[in-house]
């Protein structure tokens, strides 16, 4: 804090102010894969403010002992750091406690705010209230009412900060969004709502900002007059896991599209912040989702591909079809695949596509985005000198092997003058290696610190199911492909290739 | 983190071949022999008296690991007596981790008895370009004279560690009167091994009831002398306290300030332990009676305990994450920073005004 004089200097980490959690779904899936490591890993490196407590709640019945011998298997399981240090898991667990309840029912609001009043007193966490909905999305209208009604929200609150996170999906669709939006608001004000997408909290998508704004020499190119067009990509290998109840409700668009690829394209895209404030970005990230073009009607036929995978290999296996996945009903229609041609109408971009892809299934896990430049005007070499010569392209590699690819020509060895692309390969980690935190560590760190830069602001999600609302609904209303279209292992659907091969000839997708 | 290392034997080559050398085994040992494209972020040199010194430092770098410089000069200065002349040796160090991507660094040792006016231009030429200069120099560096002066001119950052001082109190003193008379940034190692306990410190006062301008006692127990001198440097310095009388008995060193809201008694009294201090007491008032926060370094972790007034005492075990006493984890540390730490140079100059007292 900045009224700390012990907390200035560079070394000293920013030290969040005392804290009281509450964990909605504390004994989920999330709670005992991300959200108990990470505060396990901030203890253990003194990134958790002194007076801190927290409170899981779910409806399992565990008593606080049966809960932290829980988390502890758990912090043993999926922790990055290992071995669990004894000594500081029974300090940092002995502030954790559990409450079981049901989200439907006030008593369980009441026993929560007792609890946190008792914390204030006992724990010194001064009023101040972190309340994180790890939950299904249909416990959260409940939940938001609830805490509101126990009078534990930000708005009225007044004995310190009371802020809530919000688990993605935010929303079904554009009007659910709305609607939570509105629930969310009349129990929190917008600054205190912080809406987790994981993928910003990554350094590799944080890098993204840092190639972009702190060197000059790309910037010049950085639009319509250099780059023919962008590709943002999403691959993955897995299947949908253990998780097929929530993906035949959601599919590939909701689970990945409309949230993580629209973040990094508008990162791609946005215009420079004039500082990292975080207003100034995400005012810049807004626009850029507010410029992207609606694709609607017949357009979304054209313009959208969709895909689901059929049985195939993965990595020298055989895999099933989503069909046969378990929790999947067997004709369901929901999309593993969807590849789409987006254009932000603004004077940077305008005329430029970006091609934006995710699916499952594909023959490796990958996410990149692709800068591809225009052809030289000219090229002097004649026509077979410059066979294997392609424009020059950019790939910033996010993961796993995070780092920048540039595609440039070269002349091949030898007395005639033969050009060919070669591709340089930067991997940051030859650099910068080090044991980084995971996303999860640096979000809730932020969230405690009040620090939102990281956190889709409200318009953006709008904004992304604005764009995203027009292709579910015409989907909701035209016949589905044929599906399965693609075989688990291949890089998607036919129909992907042309599209992007249709706004020019030998436009291609890069093979990651 | 579980590392896999090939390393290159040292080759001994001459001066003008250390590049073709490097070159030529980093073409053989890197991506299965292909073009390595190299992000290079840094140079290290590091100033040492003798090759025992030398091989200490070789060990502290291989064991920096993933934050290992792009290049490390071991400069092996020993004096100018018989025969002047120049010796090196270089080598690729790879490294590869069980996660995340391989991390490749180079060394080349320099053994040298020339006149210390021409070390600059035996270390010149082995730098990798446009790159910022850390300058590890081992022991006391030599204030005042030629030799300090002509590194230092080369360098954007002077890392030293004032426990491996010969003379604690005068070299802190020197360091001191040093700040502002040279170019580079200067850090201490020793510095950084107190940021634990510098965060520990600071954390129970991001709250609302304890304010650190109410400290009124603090006692340090510490192994490093210096450390201990410098935490409560620190202290003087964020928060405004003047001095007013210093008391040396033996080992224990103590001392009277006037700060804005009285007067704070310090002692700071030797130790003896597996860190660079074992303990911290500060007692400090509140509006509903006394208040303490101690921080203790017991085997493998630290402990922050608070009392406040009204409140059950407040205990947290943390990670010590502090590094042993002397060595790679402090270096590590400060090669990580680029510039200037106002917060250090501010309570280096209040500790050497406690220590010159």
């Amino acid at each position: 804090m900045t009224d700390n004089p012990l907390a200035a200097g560079e070394r000293v980490r920013a030290i969040p102010p005392p804290t009281a959690m509450v964990v909605f779904g504390g004994s989920g899936d999330l709670a005992h894969r991300k959200i108990v490591p990470a505060l396990y890993n901030l203890e253990l490196h003194r990134l958790l403010p002194q007076n801190f407590a927290f409170v899981g709640t779910s409806r399992s019945e565990f008593s606080d002992e049966e809960y932290r011998a829980d988390m502890r298997k758990a912090v043993e399981e999926f922790s990055r750091t290992q071995p669990v240090q004894h000594q500081v898991w029974e300090s940092f667990a002995s502030r954790l406690h559990y409450i079981a309840g049901s989200s439907s029912d006030p008593d369980t609001y009441a026993r929560v705010g007792d609890l946190l009043d008792r914390f204030d007193r006992e724990h010194g966490t001064d009023g101040n209230r972190l309340f994180y909905l790890s939950l299904i999305p249909k416990l959260f209208p409940d939940t938001i009412r609830g805490i509101g009604k126990a009078g534990l929200g930000g708005r009225g609150w007044d004995r310190g900060s009371s802020r809530v996170v919000v688990e993605k999906p935010f929303g079904h669709d554009l009007a659910s969004a709305r609607e939570l939006q509105e629930l969310v608001t009349t129990v929190f004000p917008e600054r205190d709502v912080f809406r987790i997408d994981h993928y910003l909290g990554k350094e590799s998508v944080q890098n993204i900002i840092a190639f972009r704004f702190a060197n000059g020499i790309f910037e010049p190119v950085w639009n319509h007059h250099y780059v023919d067009h962008v590709q943002v990509t999403v691959s993955e290998s897995l299947g949908i896991e253990h998780r097929g109840n929530f993906y035949e409700t959601a599919g590939a668009i909701r689970d990945i599209f409309q949230n993580h690829e629209l973040q990094v394209l508008a990162l791609i895209a946005m215009e420079p912040p004039a500082t990292f404030e975080p207003e100034d970005v995400r005012n810049e990230k807004a626009k850029v989702l507010k410029a992207l073009r609606r694709v609607e009607g017949e357009a979304v036929d054209r313009g959208v591909v969709r895909g689901q995978y059929g049985p195939g290999w993965i990595d020298g296996r055989e895999v099933p079809g989503y069909h046969e996945e378990p929790d999947v009903h067997p004709d369901s229609v929901v999309e593993t695949y969807v590849a789409a041609e987006l254009r932000v109408d603004n004077w940077r971009w305008a005329g430029t596509p970006f091609y934006v892809r995710t699916g499952k299934r594909l023959p490796k896990r990958a996410t990149e985005v692709v800068v591809q430049f225009k052809s030289a005007p000219h090229l002097p070499f004649g026509e077979a000198a410059q066979d294997g010569l392609e424009p020059n392209a950019l790939v910033l590699r996010i993961q796993p092997d995070e780092g920048i690819t540039l595609r440039i020509g070269a002349k091949v060895p030898g007395p005639s003058m033969e050009v060919r692309s070669v591709s340089m390969d930067f991997s940051y980690g030859t650099s910068f290696a080090d044991d980084l935190p995971d996303a999860y560590e640096r979000l809730l760190l932020d969230v405690m610190l009040g620090d939102p830069t990281l956190f889709p602001r409200w318009d953006e999600v709008e904004q992304a199911w604005e764009t995203v609302q027009p292709i579910l609904d015409r989907w909701g209303e035209a016949h589905a492909p044929e599906f399965p279209n693609y075989e688990a292992g291949s890089w998607g659907p036919k129909a992907a290739d042309e599209l992007i091969a249709r706004g020019r000839p030998g436009r291609r997708w890069r093979r990651p | 983190m579980s590392q896999a290392q090939s390393a290159e034997a040292f080759e001994e080559v001459a001066p003008g071949d250390i590049e073709q050398a490097l070159e030529r085994q980093r073409a053989q040992g890197g991506n299965g022999g292909g073009a390595v494209v190299r992000a290079s972020v840094a140079n290290l040199v590091v100033v040492t008296p003798n090759r025992a010194a030398g091989q200490r430092a070789l060990a502290a770098v291989e064991e920096l690991g993933s934050r290992a410089p792009s290049r490390c000069v071991v400069l092996i200065a020993e004096p100018p007596e018989g025969r002047q002349g120049v010796r090196s040796w270089a080598r690729v160090v790879n490294r590869r981790p069980e996660q995340g991507p391989e991390v490749v660094w180079e060394e080349v040792v320099v053994q040298t008895n020339v006149h210390p006016r021409h070390l600059t231009a035996v270390v010149l030429p082995l730098l990798l370009p446009e790159l910022p200069v850390f300058t590890w120099w081992e022991g006391t560096p030599p204030f005042g004279q030629e030799v300090f002066a002509e590194l230092t001119s080369v360098t954007d950052r002077l890392i030293v560690d004032s426990a491996a001082f010969t003379d604690p109190v005068g070299d802190l003193c020197r360091l001191a009167a040093n700040l502002g008379t040279i170019a580079p940034a200067v850090t201490d190692c020793a510095w950084g091994r107190l940021t634990p306990w510098r965060e520990l410190l600071a954390a129970p006062f991001s709250g609302p009831q304890l304010r650190p301008d109410r400290v009124r006692w603090m006692r340090v127990d510490a192994v490093e002398p210096t450390a201990g001198q410098q935490l409560v440097g620190w202290f003087a310095s964020r928060l405004g306290w003047e001095l007013e009388e210093v008391r040396q008995a033996g080992d224990e060193l103590g001392a009277d300030y006037r700060t804005p809201a009285g007067t704070c008694q310090v002692r700071v009294v030797a130790a003896i332990g597996s860190s660079n201090l074992t303990r911290v007491h500060l007692e400090l008032d509140t509006a509903d009676g006394p208040a303490s926060v101690r921080v203790e370094a017991p085997p493998g972790h630290l402990v922050a305990t608070v009392e406040v007034p009204g409140q059950p005492t407040g205990r947290r075990k943390v990670g010590r994450g502090a590094g042993p006493a002397t060595g790679p984890a402090g270096l590590g540390q400060e090669l990580q920073l680029f510039g200037r730490d106002r917060v250090f140079e501010d309570a280096l100059a209040a500790t050497a005004a406690l220590v010159a007292r």
